[in-house]
Parts: structure tokens; C-alpha cells; sequence
């Protein structure tokens, strides 16, 4: 196996022994579904500045010099500008890099190639401490630590706006609150390239998952226009938290960019504190009237279940929207077709919380009567929205 | 929103804005600041405050590059240095950063050591105590909140200003010996005069502010705050250090009494506090070096673990901040280990912001290559009246380093 760290400043020499320079970088040309990419070219250094090699010149390389199969006057080229080429050192080695098998941001210490289908090929990137000590010249005296080596389709890199868009897929197949974890580690601008690389709806979800301040920090960071797109996508209270935290000036930005039929919605969460019911609740959910059959009632939640994130219960009310009770999804299975809202909504009367109540009060009313879910009341005993056990739980717990 | 809320978000925003240079700054004024400060004040009186004089704009400019660096680049010194330098240069740097802290934390302990033996508690208990205190804190992941605690307690070094009035020291000499440049080519002088540069402006502060301009999110729009702010900061930390030199030079050096312990340290508070004079200076010297025994040993964790890529902050757990726990536990029981050896305290305390001193241009030599790099900085390099200031410190500190060593040998 041949190592960067050991190819570096390497002389580049042709059959007759003339020296053309020194190694100065290994070029790979990008290619989305490539497990081992094949080396393109080197740049090399002399005293006329730094020149281009092609790797169809090139005869062999090792560790004691790299020994081209043409005449260096043949062979050697100014930079290609336009070729998609990816200079390992200058924007690999060194850099951070977001590692999808270990769903972390590591650093790159060093590279490995070896020969792959008859070509010398980038065969993995060196994260671990071997890395680190092979580079300072103290490899050979840790040969007992284990190397810990990436595969390059198991990468991507963050600066780089070419590979990220081709990357990109693999990266929206992890859980929202993984990507949410590595755009934490990464620095504010990678960041906030990666979040707006996804597809809207996973950008959205990530953004839920992310740090209060660091979403805060995004969002600003990306402005108004570019960050509604997104966020019009977060579930209603997650959005109104958001809004919440940003400086007052900026609130009016943002809800003007949102879509009217949003801006209403957030406009009736944000009158109440957010340590009150009502700054918690989330105004979307599925509701019914006592006379809706149950066959209605699932033909709703087919047309309308990709808009929520879980449906624990349908919420009876009358048709001046007083609160009557819930059916849970369970009797929702069990019962016939024909039978009617009103025959299966609890007899018993249900918890409810209302709108003023503090957070705190909601949970321990939760915690009694285990409780997935709680509707929040006006004063009339009007349905405003619901609170599900998670609301709580990111409320109390907001840094998980 | 409530009214008493809007209030509360305000203040904290506030804070959260113009925090980082008041924050280091503040920290400045360690275990090491203050006796060192005391030190120069009581054996050399007001002779080296012109250095101070020069050293407050080096500070607030070294600082301002420092916060610059971070908006634009949105990482740590430790990663800029790592993607711009490579890793071998890298290594230097962290090596000199981790020399220059270890001896600052021992300063620290060493503080919370002295401060305590005042009471007559020996610092076979006080130190092992301390260090578990703070490894328990770091660990639980109350670092904010310990780091607010003591930020609150350092609202001690009033006491220096008010006492600096007290002991009605002539003004008049006082403003003059600040742009009056005196020098004496001893090795004490010298090394009391490193000292003050050292722990004035730190390696540590470097790295720190750098940290945290880019874990508050802040962005280039609040640079012209920033560096208000950084400069505020640079101003008030060293009227601080200010009453501190003329407090003890007004009592200590008047009477030609020099410093061995920290019992001698306090004599500088007397004409405010009597003879609570001891009681009030532990407090300060204890909460300082608490304050600076939380931070050190997390700043000096991140940037290893920045620069070398692997896993930190505290929403890691044991398993995947290994690396990351390791060094805040080792940054904290060395130190310690350190402090129980048989030396003299106050002495630990001026030898370390010495050595910090001599690393320091190292690590300046960094963040200037880095500043002046159009490919990192764009448009926002450092202007000429920087450049000059900067590499003027830097030279400065190497030549007084020089002449230290040929002080030493001849």
C-alpha cells in the first residue's frame, strides 16, 4: 500500500533519470458511483511554478519516486482547468469530512492507494492515529495501533459543493436527527451548505432535530427567502419555537415570507408564552364530527396522514368546535364501518388541558392519566390544538 | 411573550452578544494574572507600567485578529491552522499550546492552593478537592453554568480599583511611568517583565476567543460590536491590572517588602480592607483560579481535538469523546500532581505566565500568516496599523526572551 504522506515531495523522474519535480498532489476525477476512484493525474513542482502530469504518462509509483513512460517534455502539461478534478491534497487531506458509515465528522490524516483493475486508485482515507503518526514521521514505531480506515463512497466532503451534490442521496437516507448531529459538528457555512443540498421536506425534518441555537443560527444565516422554503415545511410548533427565538425585528421577515394559510396558524400559537399550553401545542391534527362513520373518518386519514408525523387519536367535536372527546386509533380498527364518531367517543370524561395552563401543569396531568396526547381548551371548552408526549419531552429535554 | 420575559431574552441577548471579549479578557486575570501583577507592582513598583500601557493595544489587537478569524472561517484556531499548515506544523503549534496551558493550570491550582493556605488548610486537601470538583462539573456537563458562577465572583477585582484610590498613590507619577520607558537588564526584571506580557496576552486567549465566536454563532455582521467589544475588554482588564501594580506598589514596594506567598500578596489590599485584607484577597485569588481551572482545561481540550479531528464537546458521551475526556482529565491531574511537589506557589505562578510568554510569539506568528491569507480572510485582512502592532509585539516578546537567556548566562 502507498501512502500520501510518503509520496509527498517525491521526484518525479522520466526512463533517461531527468527530474521533472517534485510531488506536489494527486488528482482524482470525480465520479458519483465509484468505490475506488482511479488516480488522474499529479502535480508536480519545479522552478517554473506547477505543472500537470497525466496518470496515462505515468509508468509506476512508489514511495521512493514516481517514474513516468514518456519524455517529461511529452508529458508535462499546465493545470486542466476545466476537467472536474478533485486535488486530494489541497482539499482532502487535512479538511473535515462527513463519514456516513459513522454517521461523524472526522478529519483526514492520511491517504492510501493502492492498484484497483489495473490502475492506481484512491483506496481509503486514513482517519485514526497511525495516521497522524505516519505523517509525522513516527509510523513505524506505532505499527501496533490499528489503522482506521474510510472508503471514499462511504465519505463526502462538506467544502465542496460538486461532491455534495452528488453525494447527497446517501446522505438524506440517514435519520433527520443523525444529519442534524453532523451539521452541529460542522462549521456554520458547510452547514448551511448540506442543509440546503437536501431536498426540502428532510431539510425541514432536520431542522426540527438541530439545537435551538443552532437552528436559530442557520436559519439567520441562510435569510429569510432562502430559509422559509424549509421551514414552511416544520411541523406548526416546532416553527413557532423557531420564530419565537429570533430578535423581534426579524420575526415580521419571516412570517411574511411564509405561505397565509401558515402565517395564520403560527399567528394563533405565538399570541400565548411558550411555557404555557398554548405556545406548545401543535394546531395541526385530525378532528371529526359525532356523526362521521368510521369509514369517513379513515378516508380523511389516508388523504392527510403524509402531513403528520404520528396520529394518535381523532378529535370529536361539535360543529361550533366544542370539544366532545377523542377515539384512539385502536377503536378506529376495531370497529365496523358504519358505526359513528359518537358511538365510539369515551364515555368517561377525558383530561383536557387549556391554553393558559403552564407547561409544567400539562405534564404532570399527562404523567397521571398516561396520557399519549392532551387537547388544549379555550376558556369556551374549545378545541385549539393538541400536545403529545413528545412536545413535552423537547421541552424539558431540548438538547437531546 | 410576557413583560418580565421580554426583559430576561434582552438581557440575556445582550449578554450574548458582547460576551467573548469581556469573558477572556476577565479570565485574564487569573491565578496567574493577579500574583503576577502583585509581583511586578511590589518589586519593581510603577517601573513596568509603560509595558502595560504598550501591551493593552497589543492585547485588544491580537484579539480582535482573533475573533476576525473566526467569523470568517467559522472554526478554531487548532482547524485553521490544520487545514492552512498541514499536520506537522500543526503538532508544533499544539505542542507549544499544551506546554503554555499545562503551566497555566498549574498556575491555577497553585492559586487555589495559596488562597486557601491563608486559612491554614494545607493544599494536600485543598488541591486533590479542587481537582474532583472540577472533573465532576465537566463531566456532569455544568460548564456553562460553573463558568458563570466565577465570572460573577471575578466582580472582585472592583476592590483593586477602589483600594488603588485608597492608598492615594501620586497619579501624577503613575500616568507618567505609563508612557515612561524604563528598563533594567536583570534577569528578575526580565522575567517579571515576560511574565506580564505572558499573562496578558495568552496562548490560551488566542484559541479561546477564537472557540468562542464560532460556538455563539456569531457572524460577520457583528463585527463592528465584536471589536468594540474586544477593545472594551482589553481596556477595562488592564485598568484592573493598573490598580493592582499601583496597589501593591503604593504599600509592598514602598516598604521594600517582597513577595514569598500569597499571605504577603494580600498586604496590598490592607489600606481598603484592614485586616480582612488576607480574607478578601483569598476570595479573589480562589474564585480567579477556579474560574481559570474550569475554562483551561476545555479550551485546551477542544483545540487538540479540533485539530486532530476527533470527536468533542459535551454532547458526546464517554465512548465517543474518549479522546476528548481523556485530555480534560489529564489537563486537570497533572496540573495538580504538579502543584503537590515540594515548590513554592507563588513562584509556579510567575514561571508559568513566563513560559507562556515565550511560546506566545509562536503562536502569533500563526494567526498572523493566517490573517494576512487573502485565501482564507478574502477582503477582511489585516490592515497595515495592525500588522505593525502586531509583529511589533511579537518581536518585542523574542527579544526580551533573548535577552533573558543572555541575562541568564552572563
Amino acid at each position: 500500500m502507498l501512502f500520501f504522506s510518503k509520496l509527498a515531495d517525491v521526484k518525479v523522474s522520466d526512463q533517461a533519470e531527468t527530474v521533472a519535480g517534485k510531488l506536489m498532489d494527486i488528482a482524482i476525477k470525480l465520479t458519483p458511483h465509484e468505490d475506488y476512484p482511479a488516480i488522474a493525474g499529479i502535480l508536480v513542482k519545479n522552478g517554473f511554478g506547477e505543472k500537470y502530469i497525466s496518470s496515462g504518462n505515468i509508468e509506476s509509483f512508489n514511495h521512493d519516486g514516481i517514474l513516468l513512460n514518456k519524455k517529461i517534455s511529452e508529458s508535462i502539461v499546465d493545470i486542466p482547468a476545466n476537467e472536474k478534478l478533485v486535488l486530494l491534497k489541497a482539499s482532502v487531506l487535512d479538511k473535515q469530512i462527513v463519514d456516513l458509515s459513522g454517521i461523524r465528522v472526522v478529519r483526514v490524516n492520511d491517504l492510501q492507494f493502492g492498484i484497483v483493475k489495473g490502475a492506481m486508485s484512491l483506496v481509503a482515507l486514513d482517519i485514526g492515529k497511525l495516521g497522524i503518526l505516519r505523517r509525522l514521521g513516527f509510523g513505524s514505531l506505532f505499527k501496533f495501533l490499528k489503522p482506521e480506515l474510510l472508503e471514499w463512497k462511504d465519505v463526502r466532503l462538506v467544502g465542496d459543493k460538486l461532491q455534495l451534490s452528488v453525494g447527497v442521496e446517501e446522505i438524506v437516507k440517514l435519520h433527520p436527527a443523525d444529519i442534524a448531529n453532523i451539521i452541529e459538528k460542522l462549521n456554520l457555512n458547510q452547514g448551511s451548505e448540506l442543509l440546503q443540498a437536501l431536498d426540502k421536506k428532510t431539510a425541514a425534518r432536520v431542522l426540527e432535530e438541530l439545537e435551538p441555537e443552532i437552528q436559530k443560527i442557520l436559519v439567520e444565516n441562510l435569510g429569510p427567502e432562502r430559509a422559509t422554503s424549509i421551514i414552511q415545511k416544520m411541523s406548526i410548533d416546532e416553527l413557532v419555537d423557531l420564530i419565537q427565538m429570533l430578535p423581534d425585528r426579524k420575526t415580521g421577515e419571516f412570517i411574511s415570507n411564509l405561505s397565509s394559510d401558515s402565517t395564520q396558524k403560527v399567528k394563533k400559537i405565538i399570541e400565548y408564552d411558550e411555557n404555557t399550553a398554548g405556545g406548545l401545542m401543535n394546531t395541526e391534527f385530525i378532528s371529526a364530527f359525532p356523526e362521521n362513520t368510521v369509514e369517513e373518518v379513515v378516508g380523511q386519514i389516508k388523504k392527510v396522514s403524509q402531513m403528520h408525523r404520528g396520529i394518535h387519536f381523532v378529535y370529536i367535536t361539535d360543529k361550533s368546535n366544542k370539544f366532545l372527546g377523542v377515539v384512539s386509533m385502536r377503536k378506529l380498527l376495531i370497529s365496523g364501518r358504519e358505526v359513528t364518531m359518537g358511538g365510539l367517543v369515551d364515555v368517561k370524561s377525558m383530561p383536557t388541558a387549556t391554553a393558559d395552563q403552564d407547561v409544567s401543569r400539562v405534564a404532570s396531568i399527562m404523567t397521571k392519566y398516561n396520557l399519549l396526547s392532551v387537547a388544549v381548551l379555550d376558556k369556551d371548552g374549545k378545541l385549539l390544538g393538541v400536545i403529545t408526549v413528545d412536545d413535552i419531552m423537547r421541552h424539558f429535554v431540548p438538547h437531546a | 411573550m410576557s413583560k418580565r420575559k421580554l426583559f430576561w431574552t434582552k438581557l440575556v441577548f445582550f449578554f450574548s452578544v458582547i460576551g467573548p471579549g469581556i469573558i477572556a479578557a476577565n479570565a485574564d486575570n487569573d491565578a496567574g494574572g493577579i500574583s503576577t501583577y502583585s509581583i511586578v507592582g511590589a518589586h519593581f513598583g510603577t517601573k513596568m507600567l509603560w509595558v502595560l500601557f504598550l501591551i493593552t493595544f497589543s492585547l485588544a489587537v491580537t484579539q480582535e485578529m482573533g475573533v476576525r478569524i473566526g467569523l470568517v472561517t467559522r472554526q478554531g484556531l487548532g482547524g485553521v491552522i490544520r487545514e492552512r499548515f498541514g499536520i506537522k506544523l500543526t503538532a508544533v503549534a499544539i505542542l507549544a499550546m499544551l506546554v503554555a496551558n499545562v503551566g497555566t493550570i498549574t498556575a491555577e491550582f497553585a492559586g487555589i492552593a495559596s488562597s486557601l493556605s491563608i486559612f491554614g488548610i494545607s493544599k494536600f486537601i485543598t488541591v486533590p478537592i479542587a481537582a474532583f470538583f472540577v472533573w465532576l462539573v465537566l463531566y456532569k456537563g455544568s460548564f456553562k453554568t460553573a463558568q458563570k458562577i466565577f465570572l460573577i465572583f471575578s466582580v472582585f477585582y472592583i476592590v483593586y480599583i477602589i483600594n488603588g484610590f485608597i492608598v492615594k498613590p501620586d497619579f501624577g507619577e503613575s500616568l507618567r511611568a505609563l508612557v515612561t520607558p524604563t528598563m533594567e537588564w536583570s534577569s528578575p526584571f526580565l522575567l517579571a517583565m515576560i511574565a506580564l506580557i505572558g499573562t496578558t496576552i495568552t496562548p490560551w486567549g488566542q484559541f479561546f476567543i477564537q472557540s468562542f465566536v464560532v460556538d455563539k454563532g456569531l457572524n460577520l455582521k457583528h463585527y463592528k460590536v465584536e471589536k468594540a467589544e474586544v477593545f472594551l475588554g482589553a481596556f477595562i482588564t488592564n485598568i484592573v491590572s493598573f490598580f493592582i501594580i499601583i496597589s501593591t506598589a503604593a504599600t509592598l514596594y514602598k516598604y521594600g517588602i517582597d513577595i514569598k506567598d500569597a499571605k504577603d500578596a494580600a498586604l496590598g489590599l490592607v489600606p481598603l480592607a484592614g485586616k480582612f485584607a488576607q480574607g478578601l484577597f483569598a476570595f479573589g485569588l480562589f474564585s480567579a483560579s477556579m474560574l481559570g481551572a474550569f475554562i483551561l482545561p476545555v479550551a485546551t481540550s477542544y483545540a487538540v481535538c479540533e485539530a486532530f479531528g476527533w470527536e468533542y464537546g459535551f454532547n458526546t458521551n464517554w465512548q465517543s469523546g474518549k479522546i476528548f475526556y481523556s485530555i480534560i482529565l489529564a489537563a486537570i491531574i497533572i496540573p495538580a500532581l504538579l502543584v503537590l511537589l515540594p515548590i513554592n506557589l507563588i513562584a509556579v505562578m510567575l514561571i508559568s505566565q513566563d513560559i507562556n510568554g515565550i511560546l506566545l510569539p509562536l503562536i502569533l506568528i500563526f494567526v498572523m500568516k493566517i490573517i494576512n491569507d487573502k485565501k482564507i480572510m478574502g477582503e477582511h485582512v489585516n490592515k497595515p496599523i495592525g500588522n505593525v502592532i502586531a509583529w511589533l509585539t511579537i518581536f518585542g516578546i523574542i527579544f526580551a526572551s533573548v535577552m533573558l537567556l543572555v541575562s541568564a548566562l552572563i
